[in-house]
């Protein structure tokens, strides 16, 4: 498992060595380690509509606290009614009770965007290092009209206090502040804007189709999204023998919507795997998303949805399953990056642009390109695909096992292998180290859990 | 560092042909007030160290507290317990130890003394003798590090702290105050102790963090950091110069047993493992109507945290016909990292209380597998592979540490160190680790150094010698100089890096 450095502070008169400046450099290397992460993306819930008064729930999910900023961003409307839409965000906490943070009313005659941040610091029945089930409700005010509720994400995200503005080192006297900022500041991004757990992809996938030329959407992953690259694995089905094609979209939450990638015609005897990696500014897609007129931003949240259709006429059922959507990076760092001296013993390029590196990588990490989130996501408990996959990223996997249902893990070669979890009442934590030919960075999936996550510790 | 002799006049009475040692020996027997001894001193010897002939240079600064013998004329029996008339039995009824001592020698300046602290520490075991019908009591001493040298000493889980944090710490622990500690140069990640020694833990931090631990001539505890002497004064310019012409003895060794070609440096990583139980009690605890009973709980595993034990859970508490008493139970818990103190109370005044099955549970704090930083030189002095390990010191966790230590461990024993030494009349201001020169221009040597180690000699009416061991620092540090924060400007180039 990677540890972020442990970073000396330095005094006055203290003789500055190759070890305490390269623990800069590996702090920078590490939180850009992070930026270009591999990150599942979560499923995203289909909305629902009730009718009903009273407060009921439309939507699970499961969520580490680590943090006390709270996001969330789903769409509300009331079918047109001009009546008032009421949903509200509450959590089960320490004391078995809910415990309401959000209430949000409104007359939403068109899907209305509603998204913001939860101060959680006063919420004493949430201990940091557990994990809690979230819950969206909803009601009405009579039982006329719905109030319908699509949840795009519910996450915790980091927030920085104490910042310091990184130094300026010009040619002159050093100053051991200097480097204590950086120290300050490198751990504050850690300690805050590394999420502390890795999410795991399991969209909406269900059911089989057997119509003609027709598009079926058949699962669906929110992406808050971070450059370049859109990875996607699926597997085709047949109930014997069909001719499809998949495709895989973008929508943005004004519901336009661009094809990234349309496969070729294929056919599938059974099952049949396929996977693409998309080039998000590759020409084609640029020329798509701007066609529908969509404007891919950094931050910004987006549905990715996998479809598919059959090609030629044929008696048999269709579908597809194991679908994995994640966010791959090029590795490429953004353009202000400057790459950090290596320093050895008796290295004499303690030079002021060498130490002006670290100032520019910091706020790089801190506001420019390779901003930090820190976010971790829910996991919704209504995916409906059993199979939640992930690349392995961290040492501890934390899962609720779905009742009467066997905890299963697959991973490596053609996640071939498999071996059972330990099963028992609450969160499980099993230690991912002990798993023989599951190597860091190795493809996995899950099965037979409600919620499952990767975390850097254990949940308690 | 060198001691202060601003306001006096030493380097002069040092370095004239003749001398007046002025001695001054000061015991508290009563705990509160010192009292003059010295009419009384016949000898006394004080040996102090940085270097260990048993381990050599790799050992630099390791487990050696200074000591003193003093010979005391005892024909009056003062100093004997069982001698009821001495004005000291009320303090030494029960014999002599743990007693405080001090010792300040000089040199007198037209009659008048002036004088230097050369040694403060405890009398451990006095020896009484006679010969040839004197009658004379021998003390021998440890400095300060007395009380910690059987000092057992239990903690929670420190996590990232710098060795000198740790240190200050465990002194606080061990009752010593006033330390003089350089901040660390690397954190550690964890660090306990659990019933251990706080002299032998004091020294593997010292170790861990590439420096030296000790007791300095006035009972101060110092920690000085592995750049320490590129740091201060008294370790970049010489303090004293000593020669042929103040010098009774010279040596020089040249010493091969301590040149490597390599050096190997195993740190051990931790890491948190999930919650688990920590014990499991093997008996029925059983606590008595309205009283109390204390459970000292040794955990298999360090903890990393403690869940308060809770009933259904960790424990059941029943009477004697297994009748829940759970609402009569109060536990209280002080929880150390490998150990926790578990104190039962029943507040039922009939009923005796069992309780059952009793466990704690916690997450563990477990070893990961050693891993091994290796750095070889360059100089090809040494024919063939001879590597010094350093191995089996918890506090060397990360990479960081142990590629500092490698690294200048491989500088100072890749060469053969010259060792030299000097006796002559004891100059009262050096203390270990100042940088002194050394000529003899008959040799061919005139050199700078550092005192590794120092032992004087008086005898009553006689004179004060000193013997010095003194390692050169030429090629110790080979990029000097050195970058120091404050002191050296960022340029292109710039001064060195250390390691």
């Amino acid at each position: 498992m990677l540890s972020f450095p442990t970073i000396s502070p330095v005094t006055s008169g203290q003789t500055l060595g190759a070890a305490q400046l390269n623990s800069y450099k590996s702090a920078l290397e590490y939180l850009l380690g992070e930026s270009h992460a591999p990150m599942s993306l979560p499923g995203r819930a289909s909305s629902v509509a009730r009718y009903q008064t009273s407060w009921g729930t439309v939507w699970t999910g499961y969520l580490y606290h680590g943090s006390n900023t709270l996001y969330y961003l789903m769409r509300m409307h009331n079918q047109g009614s001009g009546k008032v839409c009421h949903a509200r965000l509450l959590y089960t906490g320490d004391d078995g009770a809910q415990h309401v943070v959000k209430t949000i009313s409104a007359v939403n005659n068109d899907w209305t965007v509603h998204s913001g941040t939860v101060d959680l610091s006063s919420e004493t029945q949430l201990t940091p290092g557990r994990a809690y089930e979230w819950r969206w409700q909803t009601r009405t005010d009579e039982e006329t009209y719905n109030t319908v509720l699509e949840v795009w994400t519910v996450a915790e995200r980091g927030a920085i206090s104490g910042w310091l503005a990184p130094p300026t080192f010009a040619a002159g006297m050093s100053d051991p502040d200097d480097l204590n900022t950086l120290r300050t500041d490198l751990n504050l991004l850690y300690a805050n804007m590394v999420a502390r757990t890795a999410a795991l992809c399991r969209p909406t996938a269900q059911g089989w189709e057997n119509d003609l030329e027709n598009w079926h959407s058949r699962a669906l992953a929110v992406w808050r999204y971070r450059p370049q690259r859109l990875y996607a694995r699926v597997r085709l089905r047949a109930s014997a023998r069909v001719w499809c094609q998949w495709r895989v979209s973008l929508s943005d939450q004004a519901d336009r919507s661009a094809a990234l990638y349309t496969s070729d015609e294929i056919e599938v005897f059974d099952r049949r795997w396929a996977s693409v990696t998309i080039g998000m500014t590759d020409a084609a897609v640029a020329a798509a998303l701007s066609a529908a007129g969509i404007t891919l931003t950094a931050g910004q949240y987006y549905t990715v949805k996998v479809g598919i259709r059959k090609t030629q006429p044929a008696p048999d059922a269709y579908s597809l399953d194991h679908v994995f959507l994640c966010r791959l990076s090029s590795q490429a760092p953004a353009a202000g990056w400057a790459v950090p001296h290596l320093f050895a013993h008796g290295d004499t390029a303690i030079s002021p642009a060498n130490m002006a590196a670290y100032s520019t990588d910091l706020l790089e990490l801190y506001s420019g390109g390779e901003r930090l989130w820190g976010e971790s996501p829910a996991m919704w408990a209504g995916g409906h695909q059993d199979q939640a996959y992930g690349y392995h990223r961290k040492r501890w996997l934390c899962y609720l096992h779905a009742e009467d249902a066997r905890p299963q893990l697959y991973h490596g070669a053609n996640l071939a292998d498999s071996m059972d979890l330990p099963t028992g009442t609450g969160w499980q934590v099993y230690d991912l180290g002990q798993v023989a030919g599951l190597p860091w960075g190795g493809l996995m999936y899950l099965t037979g859990c409600t919620a499952a996550f990767e975390c850097d510790a254990p949940v308690v | 560092m060198a001691q202060s002799i601003a306001g006096t006049h030493l380097a002069t009475t040092w370095a004239a042909p003749a001398r007046v040692v002025a001695p001054l020996v000061e015991v508290c027997w009563d705990g509160a007030s010192w009292t003059d001894e010295t009419s009384r001193v016949l000898d006394l010897h004080i040996e102090a160290a940085l270097y260990n002939p048993a381990t050599g240079l790799p050992g630099l600064g390791g487990g050696r507290p200074a000591t003193m013998t003093l010979t005391l004329d005892n024909a009056d029996d003062r100093y004997s317990p069982d001698n009821a008339s001495s004005p000291l039995h009320a303090h030494i009824a029960d014999g002599i130890y743990r007693v405080p001592i001090r010792v300040s020698l000089g040199y007198a300046y037209s009659g008048t003394p002036e004088r230097l602290r050369q040694f403060t520490g405890y009398i451990e075991s006095p020896l009484a003798a006679m010969q040839a019908g004197a009658k004379t009591v021998q003390l021998a001493c440890t400095d300060n590090a007395l009380p910690l040298m059987q000092h057992k000493h239990s903690t929670a889980l420190y996590q990232d702290q710098r060795a000198d944090q740790l240190i200050a710490a465990l002194l606080a622990a061990g009752g010593i105050g006033g330390a003089v500690l350089d901040a660390g140069m690397s954190v550690i990640p964890w660090a306990w102790l659990d019933d251990e020694n706080l002299w032998s833990e004091l020294q593997q931090l010292a170790q861990a963090d590439g420096g030296v631990l000790y007791f300095d001539e006035l009972g101060t505890c110092r920690y000085e950091r592995a750049t320490h002497w590129l740091e201060g004064t008294d370790h970049t310019t010489a303090q004293a110069t000593l020669d042929c012409g103040n010098a009774w003895q010279m040596e020089d060794t040249l010493s091969w047993r301590d040149c490597y070609t390599g050096v190997i440096v195993e740190r051990a990583p931790r890491y948190l493992a999930p919650l688990t139980d920590l014990y499991t009690a093997l008996d029925v605890i059983e606590v008595p109507p309205g009283g109390s009973i204390t459970e000292v709980c040794r955990l298999r595993y360090p903890a990393y945290s403690v869940v308060a034990p809770a009933a259904g859970t960790d424990y059941q508490a029943v009477n004697a016909g297994m009748a829940g008493m759970t609402s009569y139970l109060t536990i209280t818990m002080t929880p150390y990292c490998q150990r926790a103190e578990l104190t039962f109370a029943n507040s039922h005044t009939v009923q005796a209380m069992y309780v059952l099955n009793f466990r704690l549970r916690g997450v563990p704090l477990l070893g990961d597998e050693a891993q091994e930083i290796e750095e070889h030189s360059a100089l090809g002095i040494v024919p063939g592979s001879k590597i010094y390990p350093l191995r089996g010191n918890p506090y060397v966790q990360t990479e960081e540490q142990a590629r500092r230590l490698a690294g200048a461990l491989r500088d100072r024993l890749e060469r053969p160190r010259r060792l030299l030494g000097w006796a002559g009349p004891a100059c009262p201001w050096l203390q270990l680790g100042d940088r002194v020169r050394v000529v003899n221009a008959g040799a061919g040597i005139d050199a700078e150094g550092y005192i590794l180690g120092k032992s004087q000699s008086y005898q009553a009416g006689d004179m004060w010698e000193m013997r010095l061991v003194i390692l050169p620092a030429a090629n110790l540090f080979p990029h000097a100089p050195y970058f120091r924060l404050g002191v050296s400007e960022w340029a292109d180039p710039s001064d060195a890096a250390y390691y």
